[in-house]
Order: C-alpha cells, then structure tokens, then sequence
C-alpha cells in the first residue's frame, strides 16, 4: 500500500499561485479529507499530483518515487467535473478502462453501475450530471486501485447515492486503499475521514486527524461585564487561536485546555462561561473564513 | 492502438462507407436509366469526321451490322465516295474497339498516342490516309492512376475530420487520456496510428467503391501501371501531409478547433488562387502574390501534382511545374513527419 507525499508543492498561472508551498503527508490506507473553499486550490493539487498540470516547484511522491506511467495502474482519478465522451456509451467507456488497466474489473463496474441504475448502451450526453459523476466514481471503483483521488466524488449526487458513494469510499478503505478525497459536504468528509487537510488560497492551513482536531478545538465563551472589560492577557494566551467579541458576549476558539482557559475567563469577571464542541464544519469555517465562522457559530448556537 | 480514437475513426470511416455506397447506388440508377442509351445513333452524333459532323457523314453511307463468331457485333460504316471507312466492333459489357479510316484526315492530322484510363486511342498516318484506333473497356489494360488520385482527395477529406485528436483531448478529456500508464507521447503515437491507418483505410475503401463503380458499365482490365507506386505514394504522403499540418494547428486549442479544419480547405485553394491570380503588375499585386505563395509552401496542396500521369495535364503544364514528383513525395513525407512531430510536443505541453 502507498504513502503519498507533496512537498513544498507550488503551481502558478502568471503572478497568480494557485498552489502555494504545501505539504503534505498521506500514510498508505488513510482516508484523507481534503478540504477547501472554492478556488482554495483543491483541484489544482490534485492534477499536479497526477502531472495533468505541470508542478512550478515541488514534488509528489508515491512511496518514495516520482510519478511514471506505471503508476496509473495503481491510481484512480475522479476529476471534479465531468470528463466523459459525450458520444461515447457507458459500455464503451468501461470496455476503454478495460482496455487500458490491467486490474480493472469489468463485472465489478457492471454491478456497480447497475447499482447506480445506469443504463452501460445510454451515451454519456443522455445522462445527468450526478449519474455522470456515478459512472466514473464506479469506473474508478472498478479498478481495484491502491489509490484513490476523488475530487468531488458525490457532485451532483442524490443523497441515497451520496451515502452510496460513502460506502464505498469506507470499504475501498477497508481493504487497505489509500484514498484522498474532496467535499464540500463537510459531513461525509466527517464521516470518512481519518485526517483531513484544510487548504485555502492554495496554502496549507489546517491539517490533523479529525478526531484530535476535534477533541483539541473548543469555544470557550462567556458575557462580561462591559464591552471593552478587559481579558486580563487572554487575547495573547497560546491556547487561545482566535478572539471574538461581539458587544459583551465573548469566544475564545482555544487549541487545548479547554477548562483552564474557562476558569481563566470566569477569573477576568465573565459570566454564564461554558465550553462547546466544534465539529468539523465549525474547524473548517474559522479555519477558512474566521468571522464570518464565528458569528456562524453564534446563529446556530443562539438558535440552538 | 487507442481505443478512443479508434471509435472516432470507426465512425468517420461508418460514414465514408455510407456516402460511397450511396455514389455506387446513384451511379448504378444512372447506369440503367439515364445513361442507358444507344451510342451508335447519339454519342456519335456529335463527332467531327474530317470537316463534317458524323451525322452528316452517316447520311451519305452505307452501314452493314454482322455478327461474329464470338459475339461481336460488327457495324461498318462506308462511304467510298468520301474516302471514309468506319468499324465498330461491339462486344458489350466487355468493351468496344473502333477504327476511323479516312482518306483524307484533316489537315492537322498528326500521329497521336493516347491513354486515358480505360480508353485508348492511337492515330497512324498510312501512305493512303490516317487510321484512328480507339479501344475501350476490357479491351485495354487500366492502370489505377486515376482512382489513386481520386482516393487522395476522400483520404484528405477523411484527414481534415480526423485532424484534430489532441485538441478533441484538450476540450475536457485529458482527466481520462492522460491518467492511463501510458506516457504521453506513446498516447500520442497510438492516436496518429488510429488516425493514419483510417486515412489508408478510406484510401483503400475509395479505390475499391470506384472499381465497383466502373465494373458497373464495363469489365475491367486492370494492370498495375509504371507510375501508380508514385501516385499512391504521392496520394498517400499528401494526405497524412494534410491531417499533420490540421494536427500541428490544432494541437494546443481546447476548443473552436472546428474552425480551423473548416477553414483550412478555403484557405489552402484561396492561397493557390492568390498565387496564381492575375493581380496586375503594381507592387500591392506583387507583395499580395508573394505572400500568398510564401505561405503556400507550408501547404502539402502545393506539392500534390498528378500531371505526371499520362492523359491528365498538358505538357506544358507538366514542364512548368518546378519539382519532380520525386521532389513533391519526399517534401510529403518530410511535412507529414515534422507536422506530426511538433504537433506530439505542442501537446505535451497542454495542461488538463
């Protein structure tokens, strides 16, 4: 089984870095989120990793070795958007993967596709968006690959394939497949994932198992007195990421001693100090947009 | 070989298939209406007998028709008194054999050996006159000059629907194309040989539907003559010629590519037309026509002459050409490598 990794990984279009110095390590049968917002930098990652764009600087490497040929055989790739032949059928579209690897297996691509209620004699053009994404998730999933990179694999799915497609990600993974994948579904990344990455303006800026991410990361909020009480040297507490104070409601997003931190605050003259779990949504958006993740927070703990 | 192009050129050659069988149909209504007519009494109406028409020669003339011993129908047409003999020998679909003897042959008349296609015509002049011979059909032995240059043009046709492979990849395909373990110029070989073994193909299929569109009229007699190695290999070379200049155009585009296999036949025969326009003496005129010839060069077109084969072009069209057919095949071949060869590492260096 493969360990992948990218180093120092950079890709420019004129002044523009679409992948800015990232790193990153993926132990062989992981599954591993990555995450982003749009235009983070996710897509670009990926075609450097398979040398569909050239890498301005850096490496990837697929246990120890650079990319050749060869190593396809090992990998398979669900780009983000549809890359079908439009004229071509699903049939012709297995029969060409069948063709091209040596461990693709045809009858496995028929159930997974009937499984998808995919018609192989209907051309590409006639199918929509998330059964195209279908038929390649099953290709792909046919190939009984080492690799898996999936961008996007459940675009334009329905939620009963969604799930599906989570399924299959858990028991590919069960069997020992490294697979790096990315969603905007935050959930199924959650529920798949053992690490994620989280990359905006093409720059590393989170990266963990998610679970330690989430047991690490609290809020830590409290009301004080007035809005300009002072936190008594909180702000520049290294436990404390990030400060946010709305009137005299105040949050803390703190990266470890949740409790400590809390006592601390109630010890500066705050009231109602509590402590709340962050799921991975919650990491992903102060990760990526910290205001807008906050006041994110609040609506939905307010409503709560 | 790859599988994808493969379909491609599967199609292109589905649809060649059709329109040739639908020539062949069109030409065997043809044969069996239309052109299904008496050439004795109308086709040679029209011809010129020394200085009167045959119709007016027919008038004055003595015809007997008899039947030879292995079926040929034999009509002899005689005027003695205009010193005109004319034999037709009949034998149907297998071919015709007529002789002309006159007299006194027009005052032009000179010795005259021609061959074009099926037809033969030969003049001798005798002590007491001229005899003109012409055989047709079986009668005379058909070199396939003519139906490889006529393949040359369906190969091209067949090379400007094919000319653009990588830019088909471009247009969002190269996630598929290029994640296989094949590297890219293997990919790339593999997709020209699709492409080149569907060029020959319709090549092959064009010369094959036009013999079974002359078979239709007459039995063939064909003979594998002095100059068809040129001729198909000029054919052939001009069109993988063509589809390498498409391809090299093409290769870096990710769409609109349709434009330029559209509009490279118009340009190809404007540039002709602008070299050889008469554009007048003025300087615009010369700078217009140098250009026009200049960027002519880089146009396999410019280099496919069949006037070498016997019965097509003039002679003075043939000495006016400046290179040897010999020439005009190795610049072919040498376009149709270097296009292909920058048109692979143009595509390198494409990005999904």
């Amino acid at each position: 089984m493969s360990t992948i990794a990218i180093s120092h990984l950079r890709k420019t279009y004129g002044a523009f870095a679409a992948v800015d110095d990232l790193s990153l390590e993926i132990p062989s049968g992981t599954v591993f989120g990555l995450l982003g917002p749009n235009g983070a930098g996710k897509t670009t990652t990926f075609k450097c990793m398979l040398d569909l764009a050239r890498a301005t600087a850096g490496t990837v490497l697929y246990d120890g070795k650079p990319l050749v040929p060869e190593t396809f055989e090992r990998i398979a790739y669900v780009p983000e958007r549809s890359v079908l032949y439009e004229w071509m059928s699903v049939g012709e579209h297995v029969e060409m993967n069948r063709r091209a690897f040596t461990k693709f297996d045809p009858a496995r691509a028929g159930e997974l596709l009937a499984a998808f209620g995919i018609d192989q004699r209907k051309k590409a053009r006639a199918l929509s968006k998330g059964m195209r994404t279908a038929v390649m998730v099953a290709i792909a999933f046919a190939r009984n690959a080492d690799i898996l990179i999936l961008d996007e694999p459940t675009s334009g799915l329905d939620p009963v394939n969604q799930r599906h497609v989570l399924s299959l990600i858990i028991n590919e993974a069960a069997r020992g497949c490294t697979i790096l994948f990315s969603s905007h579904q935050i959930g199924q990344v959650e529920r798949a994932a053992e690490q994620i990455a989280v990359v905006d303006k093409g720059r590393l800026i989170l990266q963990g198992a998610v679970d330690d991410l989430k047991a690490d990361r609290k809020i830590v909020e409290g009301i004080m007195p007035d809005a300009n009480y002072p936190l008594n040297g909180l702000t520049g507490d290294p436990r404390v990421l990030r400060t946010d104070r709305t009137e005299r409601i105040v949050r803390l997003l703190v990266g470890s001693d949740a409790d400590a931190v809390a006592a601390a605050l109630t010890a500066s003259g705050a009231s109602g100090v509590r402590i709340v779990d962050l799921n991975l949504e919650d990491i992903f958006l102060y990760a990526v947009s910290p205001a807008d993740a906050t006041a994110d927070v609040i609506a939905r703990e307010n409503a709560q | 070989m790859n599988y994808v192009e493969w379909l491609r050129v599967r199609g292109c050659l589905k649809w060649t298939a059709i329109v040739l069988v639908v020539c062949v149909a069109i030409v065997l209504f043809g044969r069996f209406t239309y052109l299904n007519i008496d050439v004795h009494s109308k086709m040679l109406a029209g011809v010129q007998i020394g200085d009167q028409s045959f119709a007016q020669f027919e008038a004055s003339s003595k015809e007997t028709t008899t039947k030879l011993p292995d079926g040929t129908v034999r009509t002899v047409i005689d005027n003695p008194a205009k010193g005109i003999r004319i034999t037709v020998d009949d034998r149907g679909y297998w071919g015709k054999h007529f002789e002309l003897f006159e007299k006194k042959p027009p005052h032009d008349a000179k010795v005259e050996n021609v061959d074009f296609g099926d037809l033969h015509l030969k003049r001798v002049i005798l002590p007491n006159g001229s005899l003109v011979t012409v055989d047709e059909g079986a009668l005379v032995p058909e070199d396939l000059n003519y139906y490889f240059a006529f393949a040359t043009l369906v190969a091209m046709i067949v090379a400007t629907i094919l000319g653009a492979p990588f830019a088909r990849e471009n247009e969002g395909h190269l996630e598929l194309a290029l994640a296989k373990p094949v590297s890219r110029i293997g990919f790339a070989l593999q997709t020209i040989a699709a492409d080149v073994a569907g060029i020959v193909a319709a090549f092959v299929m064009t010369v094959i539907f036009l013999m079974i569109g002359h078979t239709i009229f007459e039995a063939p007699n064909y003979t594998y003559g002095p100059t068809d190695t040129m001729v198909l290999a000029i054919g052939l070379a001009g069109a993988f010629a063509w589809y390498g200049m498409l391809n090299v155009s093409t290769a870096s585009m990710k769409r609109s590519y349709g434009a330029v296999l559209g509009i490279a036949w118009p340009i190809a025969l404007g540039l002709g037309g602008i070299a050889h326009a008469p554009l007048g003496d003025s300087a615009l005129a010369a700078f217009v026509r140098s250009i026009g010839e200049a960027v002519l060069w880089l146009f396999p077109t410019k280099y496919l002459h069949f006037s070498f084969i016997s019965g097509l072009g003039s002679e003075a069209h043939r000495q006016s050409l400046a290179l040897s057919p010999q020439t005009d095949l190795v610049i072919l071949a040498c376009l149709a490598l270097i296009y292909g060869a920058f048109a692979i590492y143009q595509w390198q260096r494409v990005e999904a």
